[in-house]
């Protein structure tokens, strides 16, 4: 259908920065790209009547850096250190999203080790993101303490993403029907994540809470801003924390299960994992730092079912399978071994994917992110399309802030957990 | 006398050292300017017009209120001295003390009128109910706002 | 050389503080970035020097070297008074402060050859001390061992004075810190005008309307303590809480009146521009506030006028809510500490070392109301402008009123029995006001739940026009 101009289509043309009598005490304001509450570079040309704002104009594009493109030109495995750089704040779930929809492109079914430790990996991720999340909440709003107790942990979680994939931010962890690498020490990580899941992280999380939960200046701060309706988020295509915020019961792990989350994941007819989705129903930033905090704690209930039942066996699928890499003992002594290796990471070489297009989305921290893929029948992806949580949630928010105070663009920012290169990509 | 003097040359210390701060920093610190440099700071964009403007009118009404208020605690402090110092006064403290009383009490009582008529109307709110509070945001076709932003100045 | 510093002595203690105060406010900045390490579990400033103990240095000569610029559009003289102004007039404030009581001295001064030996006599007392007694003045003549008189006699005169151990002993000290820190304003607001810069200008709006607003609790809360003492002389005030109440709780006024220290806190947080009501200048929101455009030597003279904002602000209350100079307990076992000279008058003191030490407690004491202020800046979030507002029109004015109201009260009926008398027994007039204390609070608490709730504020407010809300463009 042709994209007809109406009048609703108004705000793509230029508007008014206050003229004649009734525009006299309006004024614009560039919130951004160098601010230091849009955390990373937005821009928000806001237009004030005083501290309120009339109307609030989002310009995004400044970290674009065409990582979608550069899909086209790597193969499945190499473009896993471009999806990586997306949500910075938690790089595991892309990689578990893009090669979860790699592997469904090529109908690959992943060994149960592999499953236990990626769900594991991702609900490492989504700790990670939230608790940037909600301690960025304080940290909108003047309390850099939250910010700091909560980063302190993240800390504590790099330390447990280097044990296991050897690398503490930009992990490339995940392979086409596998990992890079298993465990290196299974009692160890055992120990490490243990520690952190029962000691460490719940001790952190009652800082915060202690902290902000009760205190009376967030809570006035945060109750009623840039409250978000059950319709609304349904509208938009909410999703994540805004959407369950606002009281859409949605959530990918139980609506489309992947991983440990489905039933009979091991092929041996085990349930999936048990947690459950918080919902609130009043939408405003308030309830999205509490959904977020109830969303950790079922992520350490997840992690601790998954934990101590990590099965045995291979991480990758087949070795003798055209997808993953063979293991370094038969590279280094057979012969079939090395052309196999050779075979697969030489330049226009490597597996071919069938014919097809796929989208997998997976429950992100800040809600689904997913990848369409096409392909053509080559080694690389003929288009990749990512579903990011940013940019859809980022869209309502001029709908949100209308109407709100220049001090609560932050909070809102803030409680939506824009990740602006996954936003630009 | 002496004691304007004390006050006098303390500031005035205050002053020299300020200045020999300033001076000593202007003498030795470097000083490249650029256009970049002196533009002025919003978040790496030019600015859209000037930033003197027209601004809410809620800060009169706390300035004028804040008069009216000022006043009385300026009219509050040689009352309050000579109230609490009665005690050693030769009259008695109690005689001059009810006068006192009745003369502030009186002021006072005229002051919480006005401030129950500013807290009942709802002067005192920075925001008056957003419930029901509207603007109106009256987009009018007029200036072009990326002209404007995009034109360096 | 010695002698005209003992004829000027405000001249030294000026000078120190001076020193001190700005010295102090370099070391503040530290201490802060090492509280903020220490509630944050993290390490801090601890690379220059032996734990970081340079590190003020290092950012004073950085401040001086680092390349000062201003806006081409700025309004250039504005922009560069206004920090200057903040400063001055918070360095003026320090001088009223009563560091350690009043020092007598008695000294002997030769006379010899005067025509009128007490003018002479009394000319050496310091311009701002005050003389007790009449000089004494004897003849000495020196004698032979024969007893004859060996020309010419000496005539040598005593005069003994107090001068107060402060810089100006103004009789309207509180008054005059009030007025004075009121004109702090105007740096902030030139300032952020100045700069021409939309940050700045809305922190400059934001910080005069919450001075403005937040002074009158402030002026009030002091009003409380005026009225029981009858006085505007902080070292007066000082010297009446100098006492015990059963020989154990020093009669301090925090304990007489909790909630007025409460509010008068609080208010000093506002005025001084701390977090949680830092709002002139939160970096979340404004970027810088009203120093956006800021550099170098005077973006620094505004960072330290804060923090001797502090001070003063800290020291004030020091005064009037805790004893000022006075170290309690310890001047049970030496009686110096709190006079000894006067027994009405414990401040006066015939030791330089009592003063010293008073001095240094005193210091104590404001440092850790300072302490006070970094703690809470960095546990609790910031105010938006209207709960700001709200908090001060709504909540601290009619609190302070009310609170003034009871001690006006109190003293009618209570505060007969002599001025210096009934602070030092305690007993019936102490009692009084904490129980109004606790009744104002009680009685807030009540009549708050009567009162009609305050009007919804975070609510988005409706935008008739706007794109996301058409339907009210046609009934609007």
């Amino acid at each position: 259908m042709p994209y007809t101009l109406t009048e609703s289509s108004q705000d793509l043309m230029p508007f008014t920065s206050g003229n004649g009598p009734e525009g006299d005490n309006r004024w614009t304001l560039n919130f951004g790209p160098q601010h230091p509450a849009t955390h990373t570079t937005l821009r928000l040309v806001l237009e004030l009547d005083g501290e309120r704002i009339l109307r609030c104009t989002p310009h995004i594009g400044f970290l674009h850096s065409g990582f979608e493109k550069l899909g086209e030109h790597l193969n499945y495995n190499q473009y896993v250190t471009i999806v990586d750089r997306m949500d910075y704040s938690a790089p595991i779930y892309n990689e578990l999203a893009w090669h979860g929809a790699a592997e469904r492109l090529m109908g690959i079914e992943l060994t149960p080790r592999c499953k236990v430790l990626r769900t594991i990996a991702g609900e490492l991720g989504r700790l990670q993101s939230h608790l940037l999340c909600v301690g960025a909440a304080g940290l909108d709003l003047g309390a850099f303490t939250a910010f700091l107790y909560g980063f302190n942990e993240r800390e504590k979680i790099y330390d447990i993403v280097e044990f296991m994939t050897g690398q503490r931010f930009h992990t490339s962890w995940t392979r086409v029907g596998g990992l890079n690498m298993d465990l290196p020490d299974e009692a160890v990580f055992k120990r490490m994540v243990h520690k952190f899941i029962d000691d460490t992280l719940p001790r952190a999380m009652q800082d915060v809470e202690t902290l902000l939960n009760k205190n009376r200046i967030f809570v006035d701060r945060t109750k009623g801003v840039g409250t978000v309706s059950r319709e609304d988020a349904i509208a938009w295509g909410l999703s994540g924390p805004m959407a369950r915020s606002a009281g859409v019961a949605r959530d990918i792990r139980k609506d489309e299960p992947y991983l440990c989350f489905a039933d009979n994941w091991d092929g041996q007819g085990t349930k999936a994992v048990d947690f459950k989705v918080p919902i609130m129903t009043t939408g405003d930033v308030y309830a999205r730092y509490l959904v977020r905090l109830e969303e950790m704690k079922q992520s350490i209930h997840i992690i601790r079912q998954l934990i101590d039942n990590i099965p045995g066996g291979p991480v990758n699928v087949s070795p003798e399978g055209k997808e993953t890499l063979p293991p370094k003992d038969q590279v280094y002594s057979s012969i079939e071994g090395l052309i196999h290796h050779f075979e697969l990471i030489m330049t226009n070489r490597g597996f071919e994917a069938p014919k097809g297009e796929v989208y997998y989305p997976i429950e992100s921290a800040n809600g689904e992110l997913g990848y369409y893929v096409v392909s053509a029948g080559e080694n690389v992806p003929w288009r990749v399309r990512t579903r990011p949580p940013c940019y859809i949630n980022y869209s309502i928010f001029p709908k949100l802030i209308e109407g709100h105070m220049i001090s609560d663009v932050v909070a809102v920012l803030g409680s939506i957990n824009v990740i602006a290169a996954e936003l630009d990509r | 006398m002496e004691l304007l003097l004390t006050i006098t040359i303390f500031v005035a210390l205050g002053a020299v050292f300020v200045l020999i701060n300033l001076v000593v920093g202007a003498l030795v610190r470097p000083h490249v300017p650029n256009a970049e440099k002196s533009a002025v700071y919003e978040c790496g964009e030019p600015s859209i017009g000037s930033s003197w403007v027209q601004f809410d009118l809620r800060f009169y009404i706390v300035a004028l209120v804040y008069l009216i208020f000022d006043v009385e605690v300026a009219l509050f402090y040689p009352w309050a001295v000579a109230y609490g110092n009665a005690a050693n006064s030769p009259e008695g403290a109690f005689a001059i003390r009810q006068t006192a009383l009745v003369d502030m009490l009186f002021f006072f009582g005229v002051l919480m009128v006005g401030f129950a008529y500013l807290w009942r109307f709802g002067y005192l709110d920075w925001v008056r109910s957003a419930a029901t509070t509207s603007i109106k945001a009256d987009y009018r076709a007029g200036t072009d706002l990326r002209k404007e932003a995009r034109i360096a100045p | 050389m010695i002698e005209f510093f003992q004829e000027h002595p405000w001249i030294i203690i000026a000078l120190v503080a001076h020193g001190a105060v700005l010295g102090t406010v370099a070391y503040l900045i530290l201490l802060e970035r090492k509280t903020a390490s220490w509630v944050q579990d993290r390490i801090g400033p601890n690379r220059v020097g032996p734990w970081g103990l340079l590190q003020p240095i290092a950012d004073g000569l950085k401040f001086i070297l680092k390349e000062d610029y201003r806006p081409a559009s700025a309004d250039k003289v504005l922009f560069s008074l206004a920090p200057c102004l903040m400063i001055i007039v918070i360095i003026i404030s320090i001088a009223v402060l009563p560091w350690g009581g009043e020092h007598q001295v008695t000294r002997t001064i030769d006379v010899t050859g005067q025509t009128d030996a007490r003018l002479a006599a009394i000319s050496h007392v310091p311009s701002v001390g005050v003389m007790v007694g009449e000089p004494k003045i004897e003849q000495i003549a020196a004698t032979t061992d024969a007893g004859e008189v060996m020309a010419p006699a000496r005539t040598l005169a005593t005069v003994t004075y107090r001068y107060p151990f402060q810089i100006a002993k103004l009789n309207i000290g509180v008054l005059f810190i009030l007025g004075v820190l009121s004109l702090a304003i105007y740096g902030v607001v030139l300032g952020g005008w100045a700069s021409n810069n939309k940050f700045s200008f809305l922190g400059a709006l934001r910080a005069t309307a919450q001075m403005v607003s937040y002074e009158i609790p402030l002026g009030l809360s002091v009003l409380c303590i005026v009225i029981m003492f009858g006085t505007l002389d902080l070292g007066e005030i000082v010297e009446k809480q100098v006492s015990y109440w059963g020989h154990v709780i020093p009669a301090w006024n925090v304990f007489t009146q909790p909630i007025t220290f409460l509010m008068f806190l609080i208010c000093i947080h506002a005025e001084a521009n701390r977090a949680p009501f830092d709002l002139a200048e939160c970096e979340q929101e404004l970027v810088g506030g009203y120093h956006t455009e800021y550099s170098s030597m005077r973006f620094a003279l505004f960072f330290l006028a804060e923090y001797a904002g502090m001070i003063t602000t800290s020291a004030v209350c020091v005064a009037l809510f805790f004893g000022g100079w006075h170290i309690p307990w310890l001047d049970k076992i030496w009686p110096a500490l709190s006079g000894g000279v006067d027994p009405t008058n414990p401040s006066i003191t015939t030791s330089l070392t009592v003063c010293l030490i008073r001095t240094f407690a005193f210091f104590t004491k404001t440092v850790a109301i300072i302490f006070i202020f970094m703690w809470v800046r960095w546990s609790l979030p910031r105010f938006r402008f209207d709960q700001l507002m709200m908090l001060a029109w709504r909540a601290l004015i009619p609190m302070s009123l009310a609170m003034l109201m009871v001690t006006t009260l109190v003293v009618y009926y209570f505060g007969t029995e002599g001025n210096r008398a009934y602070m030092r027994v305690g007993g019936k007039m102490a009692v009084a006001l904490m129980i109004g204390n606790v009744a104002v609070l009680a009685g807030t608490m009540f009549i708050s739940k009567l009162l009609p709730a305050p009007p919804e504020t975070n609510r988005r407010v409706r935008v008739i026009g706007s794109r996301f809300n058409r339907t009210s463009v046609a009934a609007g």
